[in-house]
């Protein structure tokens, strides 16, 4: 994966950009970290926070001029957070933290002047070893008590404790002359010349007035080895000043090993964030009005930092379970997989996360910038099948559904009765074939009479699983056999059911002229639309392969109005609707995440939820929502009340679905009754608690045959003689599976138990050799692949 | 992967070609290219070997996922 697409995901998640306050704080104070530790009663956490990020807290602290105030996003809805107040309730309930001592390093620095720069300087430097020492021209702090009348004068003398403890050293300054700064540029090897004490003369030093403009960021003067801080004459003076010694400290230690000053020094001045907020659902609140400021108490801090609107910038992180669940944010995720792609050895942590991904474009729908996360997901996908990383059990059961949907069993086409070829093709898709296919025969029929029988079907998968899980290969193969058959078909316009099926048309095979069965039904409805029972309240799901489909989503809503026009509207629809968990092979890589997503999308109400996709459908039944497909209210409006509660088909009923579909529609359209299949001798009876559990496990019916069948003909492997009970195997593809089951009185074989591997076992029959763990170039036939 | 199994239940259980009770013995089991020794349930006269659900399930799931995630 080219870096330069890690890049360009990267610039648009804005989530690790400061808020205003700590951008426009010039000591970039964490104010958000602040507010949450008193919010919690963690007063000795934010004093750690505090003095790792404010330097000489116990003094800066009292000089603080808040100026975050006016930057605070609650400045536009009522006052800004008032962090002064708050900071100094940190310094009078807390004990400053120790800091660690160095042991002396051979760059000493002579500091004249004793304001806030040079004394944020002496803090810093001699926390890294580089020792100062203070030429005083009055009292050590002695201009900031005059120019800060509430300053107590213990913030000084704890500052001046402090500074002692780190090593530093104090001498009277005495008459300045230049001969005096041209000495102690001999003795160290640096001086820093504090311009914000007004004690101090600077021109006594010799310094021309072109010597006393620092350079704005590394604060040196024109004069070497000389370094200044700017006299206090600008708005928040007290912490620009700070600031000064900050980036002071920052140049001399750069100075002492000999590298490059300026360098890298964007974000240490005050910056304009470009972190987005959402501000709709914020409340006002009123500025907590203290007794007394200068003390203030643990109730009133506490009320003041729960103002702080704890800015961030989670839209996405609001909407979708997945980047909650792996407490991410695109910025961190694409990091992490793009770290995962390049891998080269040991374990590829992040491929669960990539594939649990739905694809459903919210997180970019939402995100201010645009970030699109599912489009580097593709990529992702598409690499790790190239690299042949993509782990083989992630996608499996959905590749052999689609295989088993364009077998010659389950799939076909038929041209209009009667006809070489029709105006239409009507392509219902194979889920919608597997859960509704009563329905798709009347939606068959209906299509036939509006358009004087001029619609053929076929009954197939579009091969957007092979898409979703990335594999190129396999998606062409599918699309070609589509097209080969839409070729013969006379160029047909296709009429597609399933919202997936559209947009796989659409960005797969664009030459396919297409049309949503929605908005033909839209143009042409079945008669009587209008539901006899309008109490029955119902609530309208956009399925998300619609998100940018507006012309799909507007002919739904027409035909709603219809049906029943009082339908609610999900708080979340249209194009910020919600994903149910199937799309992009997400509940299909992982289970447990996919049934959160379809509660996520399902669990706002109790009322029956409409939807148009049959995998929404049926997965918000499974999340526990009442839910009807929009062809239950067209086709077969007298059942809504047993449909609604019911269960999709499990795994095994849609194959038979489709088997059976096909058999019905063929007989029932085309005259065509295939022979039955000889009867099966074997009767084979499984335990209904096991149902849930092949479920889970993805195993069918078909799957537990198959290894009877082979029990019959060659021998079980094992006998239990306590139990009774037979215990045998086969592996009929890359999983053994092993069966264990009773045989009772009438010959009937009933399963117990059943349990499978990947792992090839020696001694284990039916093994071979491993085979290479890839489903590309799967034979298309039988439906087992 | 641990040569040593979890507790497994084999009370009971014999091989239906040769009628003997099984016994424990060391087995190669690989996947993707990796290859382990673990003892296993199995018949000594034939060879057949049994994996039982706490192992097909449990540590052997892990183990593939692990190597499917290398």
């Amino acid at each position: 994966m080219d870096k330069k697409v890690l890049l360009a995901l990267e610039d648009r998640c804005t989530y690790e950009e400061p808020p205003a306050c700590q951008s426009y704080c010039p000591l970039h104070v964490d104010a958000r970290g602040l507010t949450q530790r008193l919010r919690e009663g963690k007063i000795g956490e934010a004093r750690k926070l505090l003095d790792r990020q404010m330097p000489v807290a116990q003094l800066t602290g009292w000089l603080c001029e808040g100026a975050c105030q006016e930057r605070c996003l609650r400045h536009g809805l009522d006052q800004g957070v008032n962090l002064p107040t708050l900071e100094r309730f940190i310094l009078q309930n807390s004990r400053a933290v120790k800091p660690f001592p160095m042991p002396a390093s051979s760059h000493k620095t002579a500091a004249i002047g004793s304001s806030l720069g040079a004394i944020v300087l002496a803090s810093e430097l001699s926390r890294k070893g580089h020792k100062v020492t203070f030429y005083l021209t009055g009292p050590f702090g002695g201009s900031l008590l005059a120019a800060f009348d509430r300053l107590p004068s213990e913030a000084v003398s704890e500052a001046l404790d402090l500074l002692t403890s780190l090593g530093n050293k104090f001498e009277e300054a005495g008459d300045l002359s230049p001969a005096f700064l041209a000495e102690l540029l001999e003795d160290y090897k640096a001086v820093f010349v504090d311009l914000g004490d007004p004690t101090l003369d600077p021109a006594a030093l010799g310094l021309t007035p072109a010597e006393l403009v620092p350079d704005p960021i590394t604060l040196s003067s024109t004069r070497d080895r000389v370094f200044l801080a700017p006299p206090m004459d600008v708005p928040f003076a007290f912490l620009a000043a700070a600031r000064a010694g900050k980036a002071a400290t920052v140049s001399l230690d750069r100075f002492f090993q000999g590298a490059q000053l300026s360098a890298a020094r964007e974000k240490e001045a005050v910056f304009d964030t470009t972190l987005v907020v959402d501000l709709k659902e914020a409340e006002p609140a009123p500025p907590v009005v203290f007794a007394n400021p200068l003390e203030p108490t643990l109730e009133e801090a506490q009320a003041e930092a729960g103002r702080c609107l704890n800015c961030a910038c989670q839209s996405c992180l609001n909407v979708c379970p997945h980047l909650r669940h792996y407490k991410g944010y695109p910025k961190k995720y694409a990091r992490e997989m793009y770290n995962n792609i390049i891998t080269a050895y040991g374990i590829r942590t992040s491929n669960i996360l990539i594939n649990s991904c739905l694809e459903c474009d919210l997180c970019k729908e939402i995100c201010p910038n645009g970030a699109d996360v599912a489009a580097f997901i593709r990529q992702a996908r598409d690499e790790m099948i190239q690299t042949n990383h993509m782990p083989a059990s992630a996608h499996e059961y959905a590749l052999e559904d689609l295989v088993s949907a364009n077998a010659p069993e389950t799939s076909f086409y038929r041209p209009p009765k009667g006809r070489p070829t029709g105006e239409k093709l009507f392509f219902p898709g194979c889920q919608l074939v597997a859960s509704k296919p009563d329905l798709v025969q009347k939606v068959y029929a209906h299509l036939n009479e509006a358009f004087d029988g001029q619609v053929g079907l076929m009954s197939a998968c579009c091969g957007a699983p092979a898409r979703w899980s990335g594999r190129t290969g396999l998606t062409g193969q599918v699309t070609s056999e589509f097209l080969g058959t839409w070729e013969k078909a006379g160029r047909p316009l296709v009429v597609l059911a399933c919202p997936s099926c559209y947009l796989f048309f659409q960005n797969e095979i664009p030459s396919v002229k297409i049309e949503s069965l929605w908005e033909v039904l839209a143009a042409k409805p079945p008669k009587g639309l209008e539901l006899d029972d309008q109490t029955l309240e119902l609530t309208l799901h956009d399925p998300c392969a619609t998100r940018y489909q507006e012309n799909v989503q507007q002919s739904v809503r027409s035909l709603m109005a219809k049906i029943a026009p009082n339908y609610k509207e999900q708080k979340y629809s249209q194009r910020l609707t919600k994903c149910c968990g199937y799309g992009g092979l997400g509940a299909n890589a992982n289970d447990q995440l996919g049934l959160e997503f379809a509660k996520d999308a399902a669990l706002d109400g109790t009322n029956p939820l409409v939807s148009y996709c049959a995998m929404c459908r049926d997965r918000f039944a499974l999340a526990g929502r009442p839910s009807l497909h929009l062809l239950d209210l067209l086709f077969a409006k007298a059942e809504l009340g047993a449909r609604s509660s019911q269960p999709g088909p499990n795994l095994t009923q849609k194959r038979d679905n489709r088997l059976s579909f096909k058999k019905a529609a063929l007989a029932a359209f085309w005259d065509e009754v295939e022979p039955e299949p000889p009867s099966e001798p074997l009767e084979i009876v499984i335990n209904e608690e096991l149902w849930p559990k092949m479920e889970r496990r993805r195993v069918l019916r078909g799957d537990i045959e198959q290894v009877i069948k082979n029990a019959a003909l060659n021998g079980p492997l094992f006998y239990n003689q306590n139990t009774g009970r037979y215990l045998t195997s086969l592996r009929p593809r890359q999983v053994t599976f092993w069966v264990e089951y009773v045989l009772d009185e009438a010959g009937r074989y009933l399963i117990q138990d059943f349990w499978s591997h990947r792992m090839v076992a020696q001694g284990v029959p039916g093994a071979g050799a491993e085979s290479p763990a890839t489903l590309e170039g799967y034979a298309r036939t039988g439906g087992r692949v | 992967m641990d040569r040593k199994l979890p507790d497994m239940d084999i009370s009971g259980w014999i091989c239906h070609k040769c009628q003997s009770p099984l016994t424990v013995f060391q087995v190669n089991v690989t996947y993707m290219g990796a290859s382990f020794e673990v003892e296993l349930p199995g018949c000594a006269k034939c060879g057949v070997t049994m994996i039982p659900e706490i192992l097909a399930f449990g540590k052997m799931l892990d183990v593939e996922k692990l190597l499917e995630d290398k």
